[in-house]
């Protein structure tokens, strides 16, 4: 008789790890950063924070818009020729290849040059990538803010073959995944291809 | 094998497997290499070593982008601390490091194939020993 009662406690231990186990996991597919993890997640506050910004629509949104899906974070600009024509395509190939999953996923494109990528702008570029991305913009200081909160840098550059009033905007291009509570998750640097950038998000979504 | 044997089994495969994707704790490392940013370092847009793009390490740096060891390998590190300094980012201490050969001495986290380093130590600093501005020019704009 003990002999039984053990194996059931241990039977009813075990089960119930694996159900707090699991259910941690269903918390944002990995653990850690979650409330169930038995750690902090040493990385969680590293990158990101809250923002009050403009979508592509006209309408004032926070991060707070998007709590209960994860965010793909990106920054960039309409007039890019370098990194945003590669980084957006693979982003939107990645949510393609993510169906039904990138339902869980909003994607974010925010502008390091809101000067020029007002509303109407964001929402013309915005839809030829994917039908998801949504364009974010906001005054200069609401744009530093976000940008510096995820530690991306931006340069506003006038070079010799530009014209009067012409520039870019040398910008970051790291990929951030935040998880439903808008905290961080992980990065996708440039470079990372959709098959890549597809399996990271898996192993966070599923 | 009994059933109980089964299940107990089962269960605690299922706990290596959770346990797997768990594993957060850092550990101890020391790195040598150059001190660069680790956009460009990244991107590969441009050649992004040594005094041919000390210039533009240093804008990264001072711009927002968090610093990167990157190692004789070709490996990057992402330093997200350095001993005081909470941020490696927009800090003007750390920005006067661009280029340099340093050593350090820290925690490494590693997440999704990216390497996360919190140093603790600088143990040594030769300063900027790698000279390529001659072959390569000034990055990104030239001279």
């Amino acid at each position: 008789m003990p002999g039984v009662v053990a194996r059931r406690s241990f039977l009813a231990g075990l089960a119930g790890f694996a159900v707090a186990s699991a259910q941690a996991q269903s918390q944002g597919g990995h653990v850690h950063g979650s409330a169930a993890s038995a750690t902090p997640d040493p990385l969680a506050g590293r990158f990101g924070g809250p923002f009050s910004l403009t979508d592509h629509t006209g309408k004032a949104v926070s991060d707070e818009a998007y709590r209960g899906r994860f965010m793909l974070v990106y920054f960039g600009f309409t007039r890019c020729t370098d990194t945003c024509p590669i980084d957006l395509p693979t982003i939107a190939q990645t949510l393609d290849a993510l169906a039904p999953l990138a339902e869980r996923v909003v994607p974010l494109f925010i502008t390091v040059d809101p000067a020029f990528d007002t509303p109407p702008v964001l929402a013309a570029y915005v839809a030829a990538f994917h039908p998801a991305l949504v364009g974010l913009t906001g005054s200069e200081a609401d744009i530093a803010a976000a940008a510096k909160a995820y530690k991306v840098h931006r340069r506003k550059l006038t070079q010799p073959h530009h014209g009067q009033g012409e520039y870019a905007v040398d910008h970051g291009s790291l990929t951030y995944l935040m998880d439903r509570r808008g905290r961080f998750l992980t990065l996708l640097p440039h470079n990372t291809g959709a098959q890549r950038m597809a399996a990271v998000l898996r192993s966070y979504l599923a | 094998m009994s059933h109980w044997r089964s299940l107990a089994a089962a269960a605690l495969l299922s706990i290596l497997a959770a346990s797997s994707s768990v594993a957060q704790d850092g550990r101890r490392v020391s790195v040598t290499g150059e001190i660069s940013d680790t956009w460009c370092s990244i991107s590969g847009l441009m050649f992004a070593k040594g005094t041919a793009h000390h210039q533009c390490a240093v804008w990264c740096a001072l711009g927002g982008i968090p610093v990167s060891i990157r190692d004789a390998t070709g490996d990057l590190y992402l330093i997200l601390r350095i001993g005081d300094d909470e941020d490696s980012v927009a800090n003007p201490r750390i920005a006067r490091m661009a280029t340099h050969e340093v050593t350090v001495d820290g925690e490494l986290l590693e997440r999704d194939g990216v390497k996360y380093l919190l140093v603790d130590k600088i143990a040594d600093d030769k300063g900027i020993i790698t000279m390529t501005h001659d072959e390569y020019g000034i990055q990104p704009f030239g001279n």
